[in-house]
């Protein structure tokens, strides 16, 4: 008889890997997205953008705290909460600034967010306490969540895609991406966009009212993957023949890499300036984005809202890039052309592709530098800094502290 | 009296050898016992999300999310809004394990329990923990979970980080350091003073846990199956959350939930309950272990003890529509169920003043765990019927309170009050609900005890076809085991329950009896009756068919009814002797059935003798020999296959 443990798989999956570990309690220290320029990305596009929408759009079904036939009532019941899809930092800054918007607005939010490095660690922790505290804010649904999953895990048959379908179909989707949506030589861009075409399969499907993309991506003009940002370029390429007037907006936008003939093959990438690149790559990710909005069924409008760049640091220029895109199914009514019916409905008329591609360059024309923006007016900088400290107070952080670090340069305290 | 340290108690026992003046003390627990506890003395997974609902209810929560990213399980979540824990409570509770300060004079000082009755909540709710080791049933899923906990106009959060078990050594030689686990705990700043309510944050699950939720051994069965064609076959379950793949992040079986990802909270658990009626439909009975994965059963579990609301409603508030039977119980022995008296469209909890609430005892109380809302699923109406003779539901209600007078508290363990109910249909749905539950303070950790504590073992089919809770609301709660699962059959209320129980069940299973034969014997005679009147109008439609209107008056008679028998004959009625002419029964015992076939013959064969006398086909026969040919006939028609 062998009684030896060798070979044997009884124990497989019984015994942890390793003993618990204290979690070291969190440490104060200011990150890229404490500062004031986040805070105007904040409160001029996403905040601006979602509450108009709310305003405009949503709030008609969308249920009210102040109601009567929610008081009284768990939140967990309430069906038509505004739905954000999100990838927050570890204190939840977003969805607290949102929400301090959000809430005055009366309706309810819930939220999933996607946080890969929240465990039984010390991030995990932030997120845990910090997901604790939004959850406890008025007007939250409480099983609004941050899971243990990268975004990019949604492409697969995974869990993360099994949590996106159950938290939708979403109002808001902010993707405040770590990495990079702009085509590198690292080749780490694929998943984002198999990710983003699963959401976008999701949203266009299960959506049934206009809704809000935000994407901010970093750009890096040095290290571009020519072959990828080919790729990513086709729906423009083939809109060179077809469309003159785009043609023109994007000669006007990036000169040097339309070709001569001004006919599809494929876009000039050699000696484009950087700016160029950082152009086309707003015009390309905009026509990627309307080309899948036109391929399904009902259409999808894709158009781009106020959009901007800033600096993460002094050397790199403004190389972050936060892109808003407004969303719009084709619902066209059912008009009667024969006259039996003596109803009169009017026909509803949607922009074609073409003519989304051009308003998509003029957008990308229009992309504003956030760097500028601060500099040129102190004033709104300094009414920034109060709220990004507010915000970072509601979230535990010391707020003279923050002050400080600010006026120490925030540009330059971290990269 | 002064407690003596061990050596002096050791040196007091060897000094009574001359004094002989006993020592006295208090027996006292080692830490070591209670250190175990935190180690885990539940069954199964779904005990400990039970103990932490459990808790959130103690702390006037009015709801509770539990959240799992299932089927993988890598973590779980449990928050809620209830009271929370302050800096103090929280240092009671990492402290003194075991030593809750609910129920005691402290815990009113700490705002844990009400300070006008410490079997209470500060919301009134009568409180279901009472040992302080509910927070540690964690234990059972893993080995370190934070606790994130706030009071109401607190400007702080506290944050508690526990690892459970790190530290213990334990060798052949010794076991010198035995710590239970390890505790970090500070304090966060928080916006939102208003907030309140504990958060609960179990992290890196232990593996075995995570299998047993994901439903492993099930699903590994499966393969095996799949694999070896001459494996014993079962079938997959029905209603699951699906599987992942091994060592990746992808399922490999898709789920397979009866609700829609629109569906909300409720809906959904309506669509679970439908599914099971649903299910009985193309069977026997539903098992519920059979047909759904271990996270169905965990969610099933739950909601079979938290103190949440019926789904369908509160049997007490069953209205009378005429479509369950209600009946009384008396508090005797050998009492006898009795008709309720409850007007149409009207309760019993109105009629009969009951008080056991339908959910939480003081506010709202509700429990979502992954979007799904847990209600007490037990049901009262639209149950699958069967062939049985009693067709409606049949709805038992007692009630009853003993004060155990002229008895020393300490040997009765003071009064015991409860209302209770036992409700049975031909199929109760699903199988797991046959028995009976006893709940404290409207919760429950056992599940449904299907022997009835112990009811005799002759009653298996009745036994299978009965609901039962019993209702306490006073006592018992010192007989609950430190698992709550089950009970210390020693103590009086738990043997004073079990002799009610038992008393109630024959109350019941008397008057189902009664009832069933009741209706077989209506069921027989409306029968017969019909039987009887088909057998008249072929004999007079015959006669009608060859022109004779008259049917003729026939009568059988007992041989004994000599003179009654002559007078009629004279009157111009044929009459003959029923022992003549029908044959006697072969049966030995005279049943309804046997009676019904009896009184059948008789009308059969006064029909044969109308058709041949209508026919003329017996005037040239005497009586006996009418009798004997009707006898003769009568044997034919009567033989059994």
């Amino acid at each position: 008889m062998n009684v030896s443990t060798e070979g044997s798989d009884i124990a497989e999956g019984i015994i942890q890997e390793k003993l618990p570990e204290h979690i070291a309690p969190p440490r104060a220290e200011f990150l890229p997205w404490h500062k004031v320029r986040k805070q105007y990305i904040r409160r001029h596009q996403w905040n601006e953008l979602t509450k108009r929408n709310v305003k405009d759009t949503w709030r008609v079904d969308l249920q009210k705290p102040s109601s009567t036939a929610v008081q009284g009532r768990s939140t967990m019941l309430v069906t038509n909460p505004l739905r954000c899809l999100v990838i927050p930092g570890n204190h939840l800054l977003d969805v607290r600034s949102m929400w301090a918007e959000i809430s005055p607005l009366d309706c309810f939010i819930r939220y999933l967010g996607f946080n890969e490095g929240q465990g039984s660690e010390e991030v995990g922790t932030d997120v845990h306490v910090a997901n604790n505290a939004v959850t406890s804010l008025g007007g939250v649904v409480p099983d609004s969540q941050v899971v243990k999953d990268r975004f990019e895990a949604i492409a697969g048959n995974t869990v993360a895609y099994r949590s996106l379908r159950r938290y939708g179909p979403y109002h808001v989707v902010n993707l405040d991406l770590c990495g990079s949506m702009f085509p590198n030589t690292a080749k780490s861009v694929d998943p984002y966009y198999s990710a983003l075409n699963r959401l976008l399969e999701y949203q266009f499907e299960a959506q049934k009212t206009l809704w809000l993309l935000f994407i901010t991506t970093v750009v890096e003009p040095a290290v571009v993957d020519k072959e990828s940002m080919q790729t990513l370029c086709k729906p423009i390429r083939e809109n060179f023949a077809a469309h003159v007037d785009f043609l023109e907006k994007l000669k006007a936008l990036c000169p040097d890499a339309v070709p001569e003939s001004g006919k599809g093959g494929s876009v000039n990438l050699d000696g484009l300036a950087d700016e160029e690149l950082i152009r086309l790559f707003g015009v390309a990710l905009g026509k990627w984005l309307l080309r899948l909005g036109q391929a399904a069924s009902p259409k999808w409008t894709v158009a781009m809202r106020r959009s901007y760049r800033y600096s993460t640091n002094v050397e790199k220029g403004a190389v972050m890039l936060s892109l808003a895109f407004e969303m719009t199914p084709n619902f066209a009514p059912p008009v009667d052309a024969t006259g039996m019916s003596k109803l009169r409905i009017t026909a509803k008329q949607f922009p074609s592709e073409l003519d989304s591609a051009v308003k998509l360059a003029e957008s990308v024309a229009n992309i504003a530098d956030v760097d500028g923006k601060l500099s040129e007016n102190a004033e709104m900088k300094a009414a920034l800094l109060q709220e990004a400290a507010n915000l970072l107070e509601s979230a535990g952080f010391d707020r003279d502290a923050y002050i400080k670090w600010v006026d120490g340069g925030e540009l330059t305290a971290r990269a | 009296m002064v407690e003596l340290d061990d050596k002096a108690l050791a040196k007091g026992i060897r000094a009574t050898e001359t004094s002989r003046a006993p020592v006295e003390g208090t027996l006292e627990t080692d830490q070591r016992v209670l250190a175990r506890i935190t180690e885990g003395i539940y069954r199964q997974p779904a005990s400990a999300l039970r103990e932490l609902v459990s808790n959130a209810y103690d702390a006037d929560a009015s709801e509770v999310v539990i959240l799992t990213d299932a089927p993988r399980f890598g973590q779980i979540t449990v928050r809620d809004n209830g009271r929370g824990l302050s800096p103090e409570v929280l240092t009671q509770l990492v402290k003194h394990i075991g030593g809750s300060v609910k129920r005691s004079e402290k815990g009113k000082e700490l705002d844990v329990t009400s300070s006008k009755n410490i079997n209470l909540s500060p919301g009134g709710r009568q409180l279901i923990g009472k040992l302080g080791i509910g927070l540690f049933s964690v234990a059972q899923f893993t080995r370190h979970f934070l606790v994130i906990t706030k009071t109401a106009d607190d400007g702080f959060r506290t944050v508690a980080d526990i690892t459970l078990g790190k530290k213990r050594e334990r060798s052949d030689k010794v076991e010198a350091v035995f710590e239970t686990g390890h505790y970090r705990i500070w304090r966060e700043s928080a916006a939102d003073k208003k907030a309140h309510g504990t958060e609960i944050k179990l992290l890196d699950l232990l593996p075995r846990t995570r299998d047993e939720l994901a439903s492993d051994d099930l699903w590994t069965r499966q393969d095996y199956q799949k694999a070896d064609p001459d494996a014993e076959k079962s079938e997959p379950p029905e209603i699951h959350i699906g599987r992942m793949e091994n060592k990746t992040d992808r399922l490999s079986i898709q789920p397979a939930l009866p609700w829609g990802e629109t569906d909300g909270p409720r809906e959904r658990f309506e669509k679970l309950v439908q599914e099971l009626r649903t299910l009985t439909n193309n069977r026997e009975s539903v098992d519920l272990r059979k047909v759904s994965d271990n996270y169905i059963w965990t969610l099933w579990t739950l909601a079979l003890s938290a103190p949440v609301a019926y789904l369908e409603g509160h049997p007490f508030d069953l209205t009378n529509d005429g479509e369950v039977f209600f009946f009384g119980l008396e508090n005797r022995l050998k009492g006898q169920a009795r008709p309720l008296e409850i007007p149409k469209g009207r309760s019993p909890r109105k009629t009969l003043k009951l008080k056991s609430p339908n959910g939480a005892t003081a506010g709202r109380f509700e429990v979502f765990m992954d979007g799904v809302q847990i209600l007490r699923p037990i049901l009262f109406r639209d149950l699958p019927r069967t062939s049985t003779a009693v067709k409606n539901p049949l709805l038992f209600i007692g009630a009853h309170r003993q004060e155990f007078e002229k008895k020393a508290r300490e040997l009765t363990g003071g009064p015991l009050a409860f209302e209770a109910y036992l409700f049975w249909a031909p199929k109760i749905v699903p199988k797991q609900h046959q028995g009976v539950i006893l709940r404290v303070g409207n919760a429950s950790g056992a599940l449904f005890d299907p022997d009835f504590m112990g009811y005799e073992t002759s009653e298996l089919t009745r036994k299978s076809q009965v609901t039962a809770e019993v209702f306490v609301t006073e006592g018992l709660d010192d007989a609950i085991n430190i698992d709550r699962e089950s009970f210390n059959y020693a103590h009086p209320h738990y043997q004073f329950l079990t002799k009610w129980l038992h008393s109630a069940f024959r109350q019941f299973s008397n008057r189902h009896k009664e009832l069933g034969k009741q209706l077989r014997t209506a069921r027989l005679r409306s029968e017969a009756a019909h039987a009887h009147e088909k057998v008249a109008l072929k004999v007079r439609a015959a006669l009608k068919s060859r022109g004779i209107e008259d049917v003729p008056d026939v009568m059988l008679l007992e041989r004994v009814q000599k003179a009654d028998t002559a007078k009629l004959r004279r009157e111009g009625t044929i009459v003959l002797h029923k022992e003549m002419v029908i044959p006697p029964s072969t049966q030995t015992r005279r049943t309804e059935g046997e009676a019904n076939r009896l009184r059948l013959a008789e009308k059969k064969a006064v029909a044969i003798t109308q058709l041949l006398h209508g026919m003329g086909l017996l005037d040239s026969l005497s009586y006996a020999e009418q009798e004997k040919l009707i006898r003769d006939i009568m044997e034919i028609v009567m033989l059994e296959e």
